[in-house]
């Protein structure tokens, strides 16, 4: 071999090597960034899957107890803020654009109507009305030691508390700080899911956590490195309505379209601020008027702005411990934007479209830029009467 | 060591190239014979490949699959919750409910089928399903099996008698030419446990024991239903859903009372 011909020979490996180098290393820049997207996107599958089916969900109530259906009878199933035993409400918070609350009824098992209650101070001792027994309702089946289960009653007013003992009909139940309401007849007690996705800053990576709130005392990560969360709410464009009697002899059925029911016969209800023959939606005018107007002429849900959430009126009414906006008996579908970014800030360039948060990345080919869901969900629960 | 020559440069005279020159020359060794050392160069460079592109394969292959199964499960959510609407409007065509919770009125949606090839292979036996949402046990069950209470069903003798209302795969209630879902379904009804009649196969009966707690029957024009859809990858999603007449409805108009996924 000569040395013109060594010297081509070096220079076709040469480049050979320095083009496969080039493939090589831009492969090495794909291995590094795909399983960083392919995390990002495994996140939102995670995201989606819990939010979803807890979304899904929202307002299930008590299916075969005196007050059974939806909970929009009586209390809003998604909620735009913190609700739980540690809540919002009684700091004065209505709203919060990135967080979320869901409160369904999870089992059709316990469940039961109460009877009366005994408020110790810290433990409310429920008798409950018999929800089973082998040839007729007889005893009270369902809860167990542990369980977390809430009290509401036909105006909207709600607690939790978790089921510290069960004796015959008599279940004890532990609940934090005062309750807001007092719960005896036409009250139920229901096992609950009382949940609330927020985000909470994360120190360690500058952005934030999706946080699952079980409404008791645990907040547990759900999504770590989220950037962006942005709840929308679209609600009922149509007030509510007192529906027509049920005829004698009928079974029970709801008795307004969405919201709690008037005081029969313009009876006052003394536990209120409102008058006569009136509650949180209906005023009374010689007959029940919604105090809640049309949003617009159509039927589909509309998207309700976030100043009608938190302006009242308020139910059960404006001085309650855990007031809610009658507004929020409107909603009927929720639309979640959710944006997560890569772990590695070195895969993240300047903040921009991109980039919610910037990296300290220098080379394109080392992007991995944020990831974003949007998931509408109709929860099943809401729909109010036809 | 004896026998062994220390590598040694040999110097090669004349026309001898750079190349030839200054080569070791191993013990033993044939000085300037390269042969196979492409072939083990090409193996190295095909190891080093296959390494890296099982590699990628096994990562790509990670992803789709957790991709699919999250897509499966998606899917047969949505199977289940097509096949309860269904039901839903179906059964607010039927006036009677008694003769549903017997079993003498199914839907037309209801292929007979005791034993299925499910999307992922595997065989669903419907009777031994329906078996265990009655007496949970795989099989007949009796009347003192499906009366006894236990936490799942503690209505004693007014728990649910779960039977068949509809069954079959997705694609044929859509009476799709291309299915687009691959999921099998299975609609059981039952009497609702707030019914105090005795009575699992008559809707509304008076009540067995009449007393303060039990003065009337409150679940008259209520129906319990349960919808499992099986899907590709043993994606298993239940749905349970109370649905209830109302005279004020439109007819034929159910609401529906309770709405939950089970786990």
């Amino acid at each position: 071999m000569s040395l013109a011909e060594l010297l081509v020979a070096s220079g076709i490996m040469l480049t050979l090597t320095g083009a496969v180098g080039s493939v090589l290393v831009r492969a090495q820049f794909s291995f590094r960034v795909q399983p960083e997207v392919a995390d990002m996107q495994q996140r939102l599958r995670v995201a989606a899957s819990t939010f979803g089916r807890d979304l899904l969900m929202a307002g299930a109530g008590p299916a075969f107890t005196a007050q059974a259906g939806s909970l929009v009878q009586q209390l809003p199933g998604v909620a735009p803020y913190r609700r739980g035993q540690i809540d919002d409400v009684r700091a004065g918070v209505f709203y919060r654009p990135d967080t979320v609350s869901v409160l369904y009824v999870s089992t059709t098992r316990a469940e039961a109507d109460i009877e009366r209650t005994i408020d110790t101070g810290r433990e409310l001792l429920v008798d409950a009305a018999p929800n089973c027994g082998a040839l007729a309702h007889e005893r009270v089946c369902g809860f167990t030691t542990g369980m977390r289960v809430a009290f509401f009653d036909a105006r909207g007013a709600f607690d939790l508390g978790t089921v510290t003992r069960v004796a015959g009909n008599q279940l004890t139940v532990l609940y934090g700080g005062a309750l807001s309401s007092s719960y005896n007849g036409g009250a139920v007690v229901a096992e609950v899911v009382a949940v609330t996705y927020y985000l909470r800053p994360d120190g360690v990576s500058g952005a934030s956590q999706l946080v699952r709130y079980d409404g008791f005392l645990t907040d547990r990560p759900v999504v770590d490195n989220v950037v962006g969360m942005q709840v929308e709410y679209f609600g009922d464009p149509r007030p509510p309505r007192v529906l027509p009697a049920a005829a004698p002899g009928d079974p029970v059925r709801p008795i307004t379209s969405y919201g709690p029911a008037p005081p029969a016969g313009s009876a006052d209800d003394p536990r209120d601020l409102w008058g006569a023959g009136e509650n949180c939606v209906f005023a009374d005018a010689g007959g029940p008027v919604p105090r809640l107007g049309a949003l617009g002429g159509g039927v589909s849900p509309v998207p309700l702005d976030p100043a009608r959430l938190r302006d009242g009126p308020w139910c059960p009414d404006a001085v309650h411990p855990a007031r809610f906006d009658a507004d929020l008996l409107r909603i009927r579908r929720v639309r979640v934007r959710l944006r997560v970014q890569v772990a590695v800030a070195a895969m993240r360039g300047p903040a921009g479209r991109l980039f919610a948060k910037g990296g300290i990345a220098t080379s394109a080919e080392l992007f991995a830029p944020d990831q974003q869901i949007v998931l509408d969900v109709t929860p099943r629960n809401l729909g109010g009467a036809p | 060591m004896t026998g062994e020559a220390s590598p040694q440069t040999v110097q090669h005279e004349g026309s001898a190239s750079l190349g030839q020159c200054l080569i070791a020359r191993p013990p033993g060794g044939r000085l300037g014979d390269d042969r196979g050392v492409a072939l083990v160069a090409v193996l190295a460079a095909s190891a080093l490949l296959l390494a890296l592109g099982l590699s990628l394969a096994a990562t790509t292959a990670v992803e789709v699959g957790i991709a699919a199964n999250h897509r499966d499960a998606v899917q047969t959510v949505h199977a289940a919750d097509a096949a309860l609407e269904f039901a839903i409007a179906e059964l607010g065509t039927v006036p009677l409910w008694d003769a549903v919770l017997d079993g003498g009125v199914t839907s037309w949606f209801r292929d007979g089928a005791g034993a299925v090839v499910l999307p992922d292979g595997s065989r669903l036996d419907v009777a031994a399903e329906t078996g265990l949402l009655r007496c949970g046990a795989p099989g007949p069950c009796g009347d003192a099996d499906m009366d006894e209470q236990t936490a799942e069903r503690p209505w004693g003798r007014n728990n649910p008698r779960w039977t068949v209302y509809a069954s079959g795969r997705l694609a044929r209630l859509l009476r799709e030419a291309a299915p687009s879902s691959r999921a099998y379904v299975v609609v059981w009804v039952g009497d609702d446990p707030s019914e105090n009649d005795a009575q699992p196969l008559r809707d509304g009966g008076p009540p067995a024991l009449v007393n303060a707690a039990n003065p009337a029957n409150p679940g008259r024009g209520a129906l319990w239903l349960q919808v499992r859809a099986y899907g590709p990858a043993g994606a298993r999603r239940t749905l349970e859903a109370v649905v209830e007449r109302d005279a004020r409805l439109p007819p034929e108009t159910l609401r529906i009372r309770a709405w939950r996924e089970i786990m």
